[in-house]
């Protein structure tokens, strides 16, 4: 799942950063609401973090001219003015959750998987499930809901997120690198392959099909 | 029913007495003169008369004066024609017109060479003028006096002051129409800006308009001014302390990030008491700084618009909590704007809405009608409810009854404010007895002295 933070503020831009890239997501941090209205335009979050009194553009324009150009994304609000007309107007502009600062990181990283969750109609809370396999998001491992339990390295779990989170859908290979890595990453699309071999290795061979020259299939049912 | 102190009524008497003042200065002046002019013909055809009378006469060898009847107008021959009359010598009985019959005119002679103009009065009481000069012939002094009975033009005045009366009546009476039909058309304008004062009061508008008469133009224009600078001011202090709000939370935001981070997880004591301290100041600076922007009675920063902002709040609360179901009760009476600041009511109806929503289990009533210029607003959860106990302690501000639930107490805290600034009332009780709480609220919708 691939994030972008836009926030002034550089210290809470960074810690947030850190702690959301913990958590297995791909973060691109913009410092400004141009720059932010830009990069959601052009790159293919699955979910943005608005702060909305950004400098030289105010958060709540930014998000009216990204649904006014059809931009879907979920969009996450945090704001220093917690007031409610301002809250209504978030919401009337097209946010999909609000968070008023002060909060705890790990409150925001919670709403962030559940808004995730939401949108691709899985349960609430902090595991995903596709067919029998159970994963779980806060210690980043999976299971086959018996006794089975694997770890998964950092760029393991963001892949099998994106695929459970996506199962029986064709994922092109560019799509995948698109979701799992921010921007300043070395997309080498070989990499990818390395991890889907990785997967297959633990989970299976037939749980991801290949297509040639299409990409890759999450089978959720086998 | 116009009050004594309404310009149109001083308008209307002054204008009314004016009126009354000319008519009656003017029937005078007309009578008066009507009756000048007539005399004077009367009089001066009077003296003809006696001139004629004066070549007709002669005296005979006793000294008596003699008349050559021939000479002389009919109507001296006709009993009481209102034609007279009378030449007195002074040792003889006067000689009389045949048409004053057994009268005799009563005047005191003028001296010789002189004339004198009496008004007497003549047989069966006609008001006469009387024209009487004294000469001498041959040595003898004699008076000729001749008479006219003014009745028939004292009754053409008569009849004249009656028609002018009449007629002034009826101008009179078109003037005060005409009148009162201008005033209403002058005064129109106030009408037209009452109403528009009544309709900024109630929000729909927020600026009167200009196109006014000049004379209260000016008026207008200052309270424009006067409006704009109030939602300007209240809009600047507002941005400031947002802005002082922004500028303080993230730092402290930060600093309770502190607290968590893994540096101090040795250091039990230090991270408690961070987290607590910086957990304080945010509540403090969060409290103070909501209540600083309430902007309570008075001009409203922009007004709450019940078909635009409920629905908003209502979508935006359904988004805070998916699993229960917000509904909306309106009251019949209810119109589309509240002359109460949208800000504020958001802030009130928000943290109530909010504060039901966390502790519902499926469903939340929330109602709104006015009553008596009265808003009443009510808003019902399915929860646990709160015990009698409690229920007199949450009246109490800022107390929190749970921590778990974040913000109750300060929600509370601002509602109450928001209330008190409102000279509003809230209430608690139960829904029911299987549990439920009710927040019931009242806001007086203008404490003002209503214009009309």
């Amino acid at each position: 799942m691939r994030l972008l933070l836009i926030e002034d503020d550089v210290e809470l831009s960074r810690n947030l950063r850190k702690n959301l890239e913990q958590a297995g997501f791909a973060v691109d941090v913009a410092d400004n609401g141009i720059d932010g209205e830009f990069m959601g335009k052009t790159e293919p979050y699955d979910l943005i973090v608005l702060d909305l009194g950004l400098p030289q553009r105010n958060g709540l324009e930014v998000l009216k001219n990204w649904r006014e150009a059809g931009l879907s994304m979920l969009v996450l609000i945090l704001t220093a003015r917690d007031e409610w007309h301002e809250r209504v107007e978030g919401f009337r502009n097209g946010a999909d959750d609000y968070l008023g600062k002060p909060f705890h990181v790990e409150e925001l990283v919670a709403r962030i998987n559940a808004l995730i969750h939401r949108s691709k109609q899985q349960n609430s809370g902090s595991i995903i499930k596709a067919g029998k396999l159970i994963l779980d998001e806060e210690y980043q491992t999976v299971s086959d809901g018996h006794d089975l339990k694997l770890e998964l390295t950092g760029t393991e779990f963001r892949l099998l997120r994106y695929f459970m989170l996506n199962p029986g859908k064709i994922i092109s290979k560019t799509t995948l690198t698109e979701h799992v890595y921010d921007y300043d990453s070395d997309k080498d699309s070989n990499v990818i392959e390395v991890y889907i071999n990785k997967l297959r290795q633990k989970l299976g061979k037939q749980r991801i099909e290949t297509r040639w020259g299409q990409g890759y299939i999450f089978r959720d049912a086998l | 029913m116009m009050k004594s102190d309404s310009l149109q009524l001083r308008l209307g008497l002054g204008l009314s007495l004016s009126l009354i003042l000319v008519f009656i200065m003017l029937w005078f002046l007309i009578s008066h003169s009507i009756r000048t002019l007539t005399e004077g013909y009367v009089l001066s055809h009077l003296q003809h008369d006696v001139e004629t009378l004066l070549s007709a006469v002669q005296l005979d060898e006793k000294n008596r004066p003699r008349l050559d009847a021939s000479k002389l107008d009919v109507i001296y021959q006709r009993p009481f024609s209102g034609h007279y009359y009378q030449i007195n010598q002074t040792k003889t009985i006067p000689l009389r017109s045949r048409s004053l019959w057994d009268q005799t005119l009563e005047f005191d002679p003028p001296a010789t060479g002189q004339s004198i103009k009496r008004h007497v009065s003549g047989p069966e009481r006609q008001p006469l003028l009387l024209y009487a000069a004294s000469y001498a012939k041959a040595g003898i002094k004699i008076t000729i006096a001749v008479a006219e009975d003014l009745s028939p033009i004292e009754h053409d005045v008569q009849r004249f002051q009656n028609y002018f009366a009449l007629t002034a009546l009826l101008a009179f009476l078109m003037l005060l129409t005409l009148q009162h039909w201008l005033l209403k058309r002058s005064f129109q304008p106030l009408k037209k800006l009452h109403a528009e004062v009544q309709e900024l009061e109630r929000g729909n508008i927020d600026k009167l308009s200009q196109n006014v008469p000049g004379e209260i133009k000016p008026l207008v224009t200052e309270v424009n001014h006067l409006l704009s600078l109030m939602a300007e001011r209240l809009q600047r202090s507002r941005n400031t302390l947002g802005d002082l709000a922004h500028a303080l939370k993230t730092p402290l935001t930060l600093l309770r990030q502190l607290a968590d981070d893994g540096a101090l997880a040795g250091n039990e004591q230090i991270r408690t008491t961070l987290t607590q301290q910086t957990d304080k100041m945010l509540r403090l600076i969060n409290h103070s700084l909501k209540r600083a922007r309430l902007a309570g009675e008075g001009p409203a920063g922009s007004n709450f618009s019940i078909n635009n902002d409920i629905p908003a709040l209502l979508d935006t609360l359904q988004h805070m909590h998916r699993e229960k179901e917000f509904e909306f009760i309106s009251g019949e009476s209810l119109p589309d704007m509240l002359a109460l600041d949208r800000e504020d009511l958001l802030e009130l109806l928000g943290n109530l809405l909010d504060n039901a929503g966390k502790w519902a289990q499926h469903r939340i009533l929330f109602s709104l009608h006015i009553d008596n210029n009265i808003l009443k607003g009510a808003i019902e959860d399915d929860g646990p409810g709160v015990d009698q106990a409690n229920l007199k302690l949450l009246t109490r501000r800022g107390l929190r009854l749970d921590e778990s639930a974040d913000g109750h107490g300060l929600g509370l805290a601002i509602v109450k404010d928001i209330i008190h600034q409102y000279s509003g009332d809230i209430q608690f009780s139960k829904v029911s007895d299987a549990g439920g709480l009710r927040v019931s609220f009242e806001i007086p919708l203008s404490t003002r002295t209503s214009l009309s």
